[in-house]
């Protein structure tokens, strides 16, 4: 099945709009904040001080891209699995039978 | 309006204090209030049991496979996910009227669905135990594996059934709040709307889901010699 979901594929990072000043974060505030990150969860700000860190920081950057790949992953192997046809028709009749028939 | 301003909408009555069954068709009193527009007769009277079946169809329906890959972790079987499904879409149907327009159709969808989980499917065993993931919370999967495949190659390797089986070994809040975030991509806020959670509690469980996931596919990895354990 080719739906459309209801919300972009993983929530990429908003690009900087203007760089909201963020003071500096060390390796272990950003990597407590890493998910957060990737799920698109952060405020403009704190985003900010993340993604400064991440390009100014290899090993995080590393590990931001290798959680970003686990996502992907994770996504891509659990999509696949749709309605089965029985079951949607079985939904189909069932909202047409109770048309008219309102209530138990 | 003549039909009675309160317990009917739309023809259809939505409480009891009428002294009509809920969800029955009520006869209308008093005469169709009719207008034209564009030489077109419209009544506002139609809005009937059809129309609503059509907002239903058009507005719900579309979640119909959001619905079933929840319910199939949930219940982790095919044929009552199946049935889990067609008795939460039911409900939402009768009810459709307590839907607002314009709000989340999908949190109201799913949380439909949990409760009838709960309620109707939860009370005889699931099948398969669930694991224990305390320990998995200091696992890291990147620190295991990084400076060997930092792009996680060995993912790759990894097939569906095996990563449905071992989010499926998650106890039941854990595998829910992962199948809503990362399957779905549901906001934090709207996860905890639907498990009746707080947002932080949403962010600590699927910290836990992930990492404890992660564990679980490096030692299938591991096991099936897709990638090899760190010495030492």
């Amino acid at each position: 099945m080719s739906k459309k979901r209801g919300k972009p594929p993983r929530k990429a990072p908003r690009r900087p709009t203007r760089t909201a000043p963020s003071r500096p974060i060390d390796c272990e505030d950003a990597i407590e904040q890493l998910y957060s990150y990737l799920d698109g969860e952060l405020t403009a700000r704190d985003e900010s001080a993340v993604r400064g860190h991440l390009d100014d920081c290899s090993g995080c950057f590393g590990q931001y891209e290798f959680e970003r790949a686990f996502l992907r992953f994770l996504e891509a192997r659990c999509r696949a699995q749709a309605a089965p046809e029985p079951l949607r028709r079985r939904i189909f009749e069932q909202i047409l039978l109770n048309r008219g028939t309102e209530g138990r | 309006m003549s039909a009675g301003a309160e317990g009917f909408v739309h023809g259809i009555a939505l409480n009891r204090s009428a002294g009509v069954r809920v969800g029955a068709k009520v006869r209308q009193r008093g005469p169709l209030r009719r207008f034209r527009v564009g030489g077109i007769l419209h009544s506002v009277m139609s809005t009937t049991v059809e129309e609503r079946r059509r907002a239903f169809e058009e507005e719900a329906l579309p979640h119909l496979d959001t619905m079933y890959r929840v319910a199939l972790r949930l219940t982790r079987d095919p044929s009552r996910a199946e049935d889990l499904v067609q008795d939460a879409t039911l409900k939402a149907l009768r009810s459709w009227e307590q839907y607002r327009p314009g709000t989340n159709v999908r949190a109201w969808l799913l949380t439909i669905l949990r409760n009838t989980f709960i309620n109707d499917f939860r009370r005889e065993k699931t099948r398969g135990p669930s694991v224990d993931i305390t320990e998995a919370e200091k696992f890291s999967l990147f620190e295991e594996v990084g400076d060997r495949d930092p792009e996680g190659r060995f993912f790759d390797h990894i097939v569906d059934d095996e990563v449905l089986r071992a989010i499926d070994q998650l106890p039941e809040e854990f595998r829910e709040t992962l199948v809503l975030s990362d399957v779905e991509g549901l906001p934090y806020q709207e996860i905890g709307r639907i498990t009746g959670v707080p947002v932080g509690t949403v962010k600590s469980r699927l910290f836990r889901a992930r990492k404890a996931l992660q564990s679980r596919l490096y030692d299938y990895a591991v096991e099936m010699g897709y990638i090899k354990r760190r010495e030492g």
